[in-house]
């Protein structure tokens, strides 16, 4: 082999304008993709209009410069100059960029600062969208200087991606969220530079510089790489559509089938990354891999919920019989408060004081079985029929709302003494506690360090639960308290454990001076022996609930509390805004405020709606993070700890908390949701589908395709039509009268064809006009072969003549034409003519 | 390579998009990686219509040179389509007829939408033969390079045919006979009887070439005199080439055995093309044994080429390098006098291919 080479023979028509204009409108793509990405991303103050129009300038100035693609002669001066000019911008306008600078930095940690509740410090800058514009500018006009070398000049998807990867990814990472819009312009920009950079450029081949067929190479790349550019934009633009409508709805569901899978394998990758960043506490940046639930591992507030990476599954809970209520699954407990955080119960207080309730065994074990060994005890005593008829009564009494009524297994009745069973199986929830029900059987294996604290997670075995639903368990325990007669050892422990839990969960914290006195104007009735009313716990939590709902807001992204700062007092005085562990941390000191011992409780709240049946009879549901909860429990007096749902808006609310109406949190408690989910009547559709689009939601930006395409494809067959017709009625100005009306005849000649006259007839044979006149005739209003003729003569004049033919010719000629042709369309089946006159134009 | 890389690069964006998909909620990843499906099966169907539109016509715009010519070889495509094909490879395969040994040759290339362009390819053949083109493949790629797929390139099997280069021959003949002095005795190639031998001197003619005017006579006479050679319109001047080898195998396998093959062509050419230039028309005879068995005993082999011109000598060349060499001796002049039986003829050479290419110092033969 001696050599290569590539000729083109013919290229198509090359359309220098066209081609600069889709480079044009590929470079914008990318520039303004970019610059809309930062600003919506990171909500960046800035002057719109001033901003995005010079990005539009300096991208159409940068297109000109690589026009010709090439860099040499003069261009590299201008290269010289244009660093100068830049250069002496940067220095006249060093102060509002450096401050421009600072404000984006400053957004930008701001925004990581909200995303990983860290405190980064940020500078001190006020804001300025005059500064911020012109930073931005500035920084753009090389960037898009970058984008049109990589984009235009010397098409490389690879440098494109390396340049673009790194800042989407920090965007990302640092908490930027761009609108649909921008991801869409860099998408298509993206897919249009990786379309031009796979064009065959191999000039080695195209012959040497400056001969004839170099030039014809290079005209010819030119036209594939700019109509591919087109093409794929275009097909871009109905694929999108396409993937919107068919293939998304169809990925949705295998993508979610896979996150189960996925998540948890995403979790542990996570989880060792993290592992490897370093970890600050006091106020600086803390991530943890974990779920929300095992945020709460420490009590700690503000920083708890963690860094959730996905949808996890932290717990498998399966039931004997379908709960009616939600279950709550206990996890961290706390007892003090106290630095911004809740401290578990003392272990050694507790055991000092359990050493004189005669408890066998395991004290904290013993205690913790309490309300379900009373349960238990309470409803056999009256099965046995010892105490049956206050008992029945107690038990029977509540119906649906009482004893194990509220395991809807439909075999309540005879046997309701029997608990129900409950596993949970730990999936990704922190393995550091035992998620325990309330009025759960616990055996030896399980471990309570602190007394009446958390239980220990274990690895012994399955964590498998006798337990009475809590609302079973209060009504059978209340029933039995109210026979004065009834009185066991059980029972005089929990009595001796009330006093305990009396003299040790009521503290509250110094200070709240407004809010303790607003309890004490309550005047909650309290015994003088101490003991708490059963129907105390209701009315207390009356007053305290509604309290927290209307004067607070939920806000799942509520601010972190800043450096220095009381948590607490932040959230009930400044903030005003929090999510369960702020609701939860103010109620329990409300409860204690009002009389009532309380303790702050961290774990999952499962509703009951989430357990599905299964094929062998049991009930499984699958705690999520979004579980993952906080709430109050409250001490009852003869009941033991019961759990007070205390957050607006919570899923697994144990009770309806009446929400005063029109308040925020309205919208939020009926789906679980922060979103309002107001729609005012008699809103403009059009105001809110703007609005919906600057928001940047996909289905209006696919939307906005679907028009653009319409109107595109409409546009394109009406061009085409009218370019037909003008072409077949001989109106194209650049050409002369004669070669007109050959035009108006080739039209004519095609629909005979088009009609099935026989190819072999040419327009030159004799028999033409008999022939032709045939298919014009059959019609109600025939053609005539006279007006054929005439045609045929002025034609041949046009083609044969010497003379130049006038205007008025081209008239006639036209004439014949809107006769003749209908004529020949009118003996067509409807189809045919349809696309004849639609498609083909004539 | 290239479109390895690409389909890399692009399964590893799918793939990070799934990822993507996976762990983050937003709705615009999911979109995004049914686009990503969508347009790479958007591709793989567009490619295919697009590759149906292809056609790759292979040709050879000469089809016989001498050996230190560049054979080219165009393929010619043909985009039919609307929409232009940035980048198709054009290949095809070269093979030696004698030696069986085959060579693939690529080159990338692009079509405008319903253009042509021409893929030229220059290559040098080593050794005097016949090369046969046969369409190799052509790989239409799609937008974003992808996938490629096969098209089929039009028929076709051009031949060239590779002829030995007279003019270097000759130029060692004559540098030869100047070494040894131009003595009748030292040349062998020109011996007493050679068939060049002045017959006659006649004033010149027009027409009549340059080298055959006698230089010393017009000077005496005053007038331009050339010399008639003593070749006869009724007796036919014969070279007779015996293509009969061995070891036909050999010349695969042996670049020694091919090189003397070359010898012989190049000696075979010079000898006729030097009867040309003297102005002396003649015949090349040699027997073609393997047509003969093909024509199943129609004829006898013989093959005789007349050379008048440049034109017929080309010609004639042409025929002997696509004549196979044969491993069945033939009788030459039996099979000649066979054939012509009344004919005359003058044998003013004889070059055999198993003599290692050299002319056999043979008497000028007459018969009939």
């Amino acid at each position: 082999m001696t050599g290569k080479e590539l000729v083109q023979v013919e290229t198509g028509k090359s359309h220098p304008r066209v081609w600069f204009l889709a480079g044009v409108i590929l470079l914008l793509l990318e520039a303004e993709g970019i610059l809309m990405a930062t600003v919506t991303g990171w909500d960046l103050p800035v002057n719109a209009p001033a901003v995005y129009l010079g990005t539009a300038v300096s991208a159409v100035l940068a297109s000109l410069f690589f026009y010709e693609g090439r860099l040499e002669g003069k261009r590299r001066y201008m290269v010289f100059l244009f660093v100068l000019l830049y250069a002496g911008l940067l220095f006249v306008t060093q102060d509002t960029f450096l401050s421009g600078g600072k404000q984006f930095v400053n957004a930008v940690v701001s925004a990581v600062n909200r995303e990983y509740n860290s405190s980064i410090a940020v500078f001190s800058q006020t804001v300025d969208a005059g500064e911020m514009t012109v930073f931005l500018l500035e920084i753009m006009l090389v960037l898009t200087g970058f984008l049109a070398s990589v984009v235009l000049w010397r098409p490389d998807a690879l440098i494109l991606a390396l340049a673009e990867f790194p800042i989407l990814a920090v965007m990302f990472l640092c908490a930027g969220e761009p609108s649909m819009p921008a991801l869409f312009f860099l998408l298509f920009g993206a897919v249009g530079t990786y379309a031009s950079s796979r064009s065959f450029r191999r000039k080695a081949l195209w012959g040497t510089p400056g001969s004839e067929q170099r030039k014809r190479n290079l005209e010819c790349f030119e036209n594939v790489q700019k109509k591919i550019l087109i093409a794929v934009g275009t097909a871009g633009v109905v694929l999108s559509i396409f993937a919107f409508y068919l293939v998304r709805p169809g990925l949705n569901v295998q993508l979610e089938r896979a996150e189960s899978v996925t998540a948890r394998v995403e979790n542990r990758i996570m989880e060792s990354l993290i592992a490897l960043l370093p970890q600050s506490e006091n106020g600086g940046l803390s991530l943890t891999a974990e779920t929300d639930g095992g945020g709460v591992q420490d009590g700690m507030l503000g920083e708890t919920d963690g860094f959730a990476v996905g949808s996890l599954e932290d717990l498998r809970l399966t039931s004997s019989v379908k709960p009616s209520e939600t279950v709550y699954l206990k996890g961290f407990i706390g007892s003090t408060y106290g630095e911004n955080r809740w401290l578990a119960p003392s272990g050694e207080t507790f055991f000092s004081a359990a050493s004189n309730w005669q408890t066998e065994d395991d004290p904290a074990l013993y205690i913790q079985n309490l309300p379900f060994l009373r349960t238990m005890y309470a409803l056999n005593m009256t099965a046995d029929g010892e105490n049956g008829e206050d008992a029945s009564a107690g038990s029977a009494d509540g119906g649906e709302n009482s004893g194990v009524g509220a395991l809807s297994d439909g075999s309540s009745g005879g046997t309701a003494a029997a608990p129900a069973e409950l596993t949970v199986e730990r999936l990704n929830a922190v393995s550091s506690y035992t998620y325990v029900p309330y009025n759960a059987y616990l055996n030896e294996y399980y471990d309570i360090p602190d007394g009446d604290g958390a239980v220990a997670g274990q690895s012994v075995q399955d964590d498998i639960f006798s337990w009475f639903p809590e609302e079973t368990s209060s009504s059978v325990l209340e029933a039995w308290n109210s026979d004065e007669e009834n009185a066991s050892v059980l029972d005089r422990v929990e009595a001796s454990y009330e006093a305990y839990a009396r003299q040790w969960y009521m503290d509250v914290p110094e200070g709240l001076d407004e809010l303790k006195e607003l309890c004490e104007e309550q005047e909650f009735h309290v015994e003088e022996t101490g003991d708490v009313p059963a129907d105390g716990v209701d009315d207390v939590a009356e007053f305290v609930i509604p309290y927290l709902t209307e004067n607070y807001t939920y806000d799942m992204n509520a601010e972190a509390v800043p450096e220095g700062e009381d948590f607490l007092t932040y959230f009930l005085e400044e903030s005003k805004t929090g999510y369960s562990t702020h609701f939860a941390t103010a109620a329990v000191v409300m409860f204690r405020m009002c009389g009532l011992p309380a303790r702050y409780v961290a774990g999952y709240a499962v509703p009951a709606d989430l357990f599905a049946v299964q094929p062998e009879g049991t009930y499984t549901a699958v705690a999520q993070a979004d579980n993952s909860h906080a709430w109050v429990e409250v001490y009852q007096s003869g009941v033991g700890w019961v759990p007070v749902e205390t957050t607006p808006g919570a899923l697994g609310t144990k009770a309806q908390v009446e929400m005063p109406e029109g308040t925020e949190q309205n919208g939020a408690d009926e789906d679980g949701s922060q979103e309002n989910g107001t729609e005012e009547d008699g809103n403009n559709p059009f105001s809110d589908f703007v609005s919906r689009l600057l928001d940047g939601s996909l289905d209006s930006v696919i939307f906005c395709m679907e028009i653009v395409s319409l109107v595109a494809v409409t546009g394109a067959v009406s061009g085409h039509l009218i370019w037909k017709r003008r072409c077949h009625l001989g109106k194209r100005k650049r050409l002369s009268v004669n070669e007109n009306i050959r035009e108006i005849f080739r039209a004519f000649y095609e629909v005979l064809l088009y009609a099935g006259m026989d190819t072999a007839v040419a327009s030159d044979d004799p028999r033409f006009t008999e022939i032709a006149a045939e298919y014009c005739s059959g019609a109600e209003n025939p053609a005539g072969c006279r007006e054929i003729r005439e045609f045929y003569a002025l034609v041949l004049e046009a083609v044969y003549g010497n003379t130049d033919l006038q205007e008025k010719d081209l008239i006639r000629a036209r004439k014949y034409y809107r006769e003749l042709v209908p004529s020949v369309l009118r003996q067509m089946r409807f189809i045919r003519r349809i696309k004849a006159v639609v498609w083909r134009g004539y | 390579m290239e479109r390895m890389k690409s389909k890399a690069g692009y399964g590893a964006v799918v793939v990070l998009t799934l990822i993507i998909a996976l762990t983050h909620e937003g709705e615009f990843p999911r979109f995004l990686l049914g686009f990503e499906v969508v347009l790479a099966a958007a591709l793989f169907f567009s490619l295919k219509v697009l590759a149906g539109k292809i056609e790759v016509h292979f040709r050879l715009p000469v089809l016989a040179d001498s050996r230190s010519k560049e054979i080219v070889v165009e393929a010619e495509i043909v985009n039919h389509s609307i929409l232009p094909v940035p980048a198709l490879t054009a290949g095809f395969i070269w093979e030696d007829v004698i030696s069986g040994e085959r060579g693939t040759v690529q080159m990338p290339a692009m079509a405008d939408s319903r253009g042509r362009s021409v893929a030229r390819f220059r290559l040098r053949a080593g050794h005097c033969g016949v090369i046969r083109v046969l369409p190799g493949e052509v790989w239409v790629k799609d937008y974003l390079a992808l996938f490629r797929r096969k098209t089929a390139p039009a028929p076709g099997n051009p031949e060239y045919a590779v002829l030995p280069d007279w003019t270097e021959a000759e130029a060692g003949s004559a540098e030869k006979r100047q070494r040894t002095g131009g003595s009748e005795e030292a040349d062998g190639d020109r011996s007493g009887d050679d068939y060049s031998e002045i017959r006659d001197i006649r004033p010149y003619r027009r027409g009549d070439a340059r080298h055959s005017i006698h230089w010393k006579l017009s000077a005496k006479m005053e007038d331009l005199m050339v010399r008639e050679p003593s070749d006869t319109a009724d007796t036919a001047v014969l070279i007779f080439l015996d293509l009969y080898t061995a070891d036909k195998d050999a010349l695969a396998r042996s670049d020694q055995a091919r090189s003397e093959l070359d010898r012989f062509y190049e000696r075979a050419a010079a000898a006729s093309h030097r009867l040309l230039t003297d102005g002396v028309r003649h015949y090349v005879v040699w027997a073609d044994l393997e047509e003969q068995e093909k024509r199943a005993g129609s004829g006898n082999g013989i093959v005789r080429y007349e050379v008048r011109d440049e034109s017929s000598f080309r010609g004639m060349l042409t025929a002997l390098v696509h004549t196979p060499l044969s491993s069945r001796r033939a009788d030459l002049d039996l099979l000649y006098k066979e054939r012509f039986s009344d004919e005359t003829f003058r044998e003013v050479g004889r070059l055999s291919l198993e003599a290692g290419g050299s002319r056999k110092r043979e008497k000028t033969k007459t018969g009939k």
